[in-house]
């Protein structure tokens, strides 16, 4: 078995399996070094354990919330300034691109209309002023 | 006792050679059907006083088992029972029919009185009015012998004479007429229930809706006197083949106004869309529907934008 490395803070947190163990514990009998390390690994890890819990001071993160948004904030500056471009491109496309008009030829609604006033059967529908001026535009 | 004789027998043979004669007033139908069966030929003489000056007109009109035919230097147009068609001078022709209309009927506010016995190119006339309270809206002058209304008046509320259609030349008798010899172009009712087609407008009924062309809609309302076709659109409406459109103040507001002999037209834009009015109105009738329509006004933005995507 070569020397532990990594296998030694794996055994010092109790996560080796069964037969990992046996063979670690084997070899540290006939390895003086590899207990040295052992040794020193222990050692950190109690420092590391023995320091004092310090709680952050409140204007680290503000209230929740703003810490919540901090994560956030950057996608919605993102999409509301996309939303504002969006906007004004579909102001500036309307406003120079206006839709266009509806484009209807006099005669053909002056004729419609004369066909549905000689069915009325109004007086002056069907045989005076409606029939009169079919032309376009008509004559002064 | 000699003169005495004589004028029993003048007004004898008067009463056996006058055709009989429909009752007065409520049998103004009754006075127009027979004025639709006359047969005769003539020159029409139609003029208007319209605010934008007058509108004059003379065409030459032919009627004849049923038919009516008028005919100018821009073409031809004939009516029927069923339908319309109209020859232009180009030789092109153009055919409508519409669905048959529910029956005419005279609007209640009017009342039909005879007015007097006159003349008319120097023929015997009888005149009925058509009165719309105290004002007389319409004047009509039927030729005693056939029938035939020889000279018809329209009036303002103010009384003043807004269109004057009256025969200079005219001759009874048969002539002959070509028929259609099809319909070609049937205008279809669709009855739909559009707000913006109410049916109630101006004292005037809708008789029937249609679809127009590019998700236009268009109404024909009726009085049985007066008529006019209303076009709305969801945008703004540009006609084509009009000569010239005056801005026209009406009530507090403009309209792009025209006149032709016999009719008016207005069209305007609203804050919902484009319309277009057309019909034989009096001047204070077209104020009349025109204050109980949309007003003039440009879209909003929202507007513009929402028909920008979704037409």
């Amino acid at each position: 078995m070569t020397h532990l490395g990594d296998l030694l803070s794996a055994y010092l947190d109790g996560e080796l399996e069964p037969d990992e163990h046996n063979r670690l514990v084997s070899h540290l009998d006939v390895c003086g070094a590899c207990r040295n390390d052992l040794g020193d690994f222990h050692h950190a890890r109690s420092a590391v354990r023995s320091l004092p819990t310090i709680e952050a001071p409140q204007w680290v993160f503000g209230t929740r919330a703003d810490a919540e948004s901090i994560t956030r904030r950057p996608v919605a500056w993102a999409a509301a300034v996309a939303a504002a471009v969006l906007f004004a491109t579909i102001g500036v496309a309307t406003w120079l691109t206006p839709t266009p008009d509806l484009e209807l030829n006099y005669s053909d609604i002056a004729n419609t209309h004369r066909v549905r006033a000689s069915q009325d059967g109004t007086p002056t529908g069907a045989r005076l002023l409606q029939i009169v001026p079919f032309s376009p535009g008509g004559a002064e | 006792m000699k003169t005495h004789t004589l004028f029993v027998v003048a007004m004898v043979l008067a009463m056996a050679t006058t055709p009989a004669l429909p009752a007065l007033a409520q049998d103004l139908e009754e006075w127009l059907e027979r004025a639709a069966g006359a047969e005769y030929s003539g020159r029409q003489f139609t003029l208007c006083d319209t605010p934008d000056g007058h509108r004059a007109e003379i065409v030459k009109v032919v009627q004849s088992e049923g038919l009516l035919e008028v005919r100018a230097s821009f073409g031809s147009a004939v009516v029927t029972p069923d339908g319309m068609y109209q020859r232009s001078s180009d030789g092109s022709v153009s055919v409508s029919s519409a669905e048959a209309l529910t029956g005419w009927q005279l609007a209640e506010h009017y009342r039909v009185e005879f007015g007097a016995v006159g003349e008319v190119l120097r023929r015997p006339v009888d005149v009925l009015q058509v009165m719309d309270g105290d004002l007389i809206r319409m004047e009509l002058s039927f030729d005693r012998q056939t029938g035939a209304v020889l000279e018809a008046e329209v009036f303002n509320a103010d009384s003043s004479r807004y269109c004057t259609s009256s025969f200079i030349v005219f001759e009874p008798g048969s002539n002959d007429i070509d028929p259609p010899l099809m319909i070609v172009q049937v205008i279809e009712s669709t009855l739909v229930d559009y707000d913006r087609l109410p049916l109630q407008l101006g004292g005037f009924t809708r008789k029937d809706s249609y679809q127009g062309p590019s998700g236009s809609v268009t109404g024909f309302y009726s009085d049985g006197l007066f008529s006019f076709t209303l076009v709305v659109a969801d945008r703004r409406i540009t006609v084509q083949g009009l000569d010239t459109t005056l801005a026209a103040r009406i009530g507090d507001a403009i309209y792009d106004r025209a006149f032709t002999p016999g009719q008016s037209f207005h069209s305007w834009e609203t804050r919902r869309g484009g319309y277009v009015m057309l019909g034989d109105l009096p001047l204070d009738l077209q104020e009349q529907v025109l204050s109980e329509l949309p007003k003039p006004g440009k879209p909003g933005f929202l507007t513009r934008v929402w028909r920008k995507f979704f037409g």
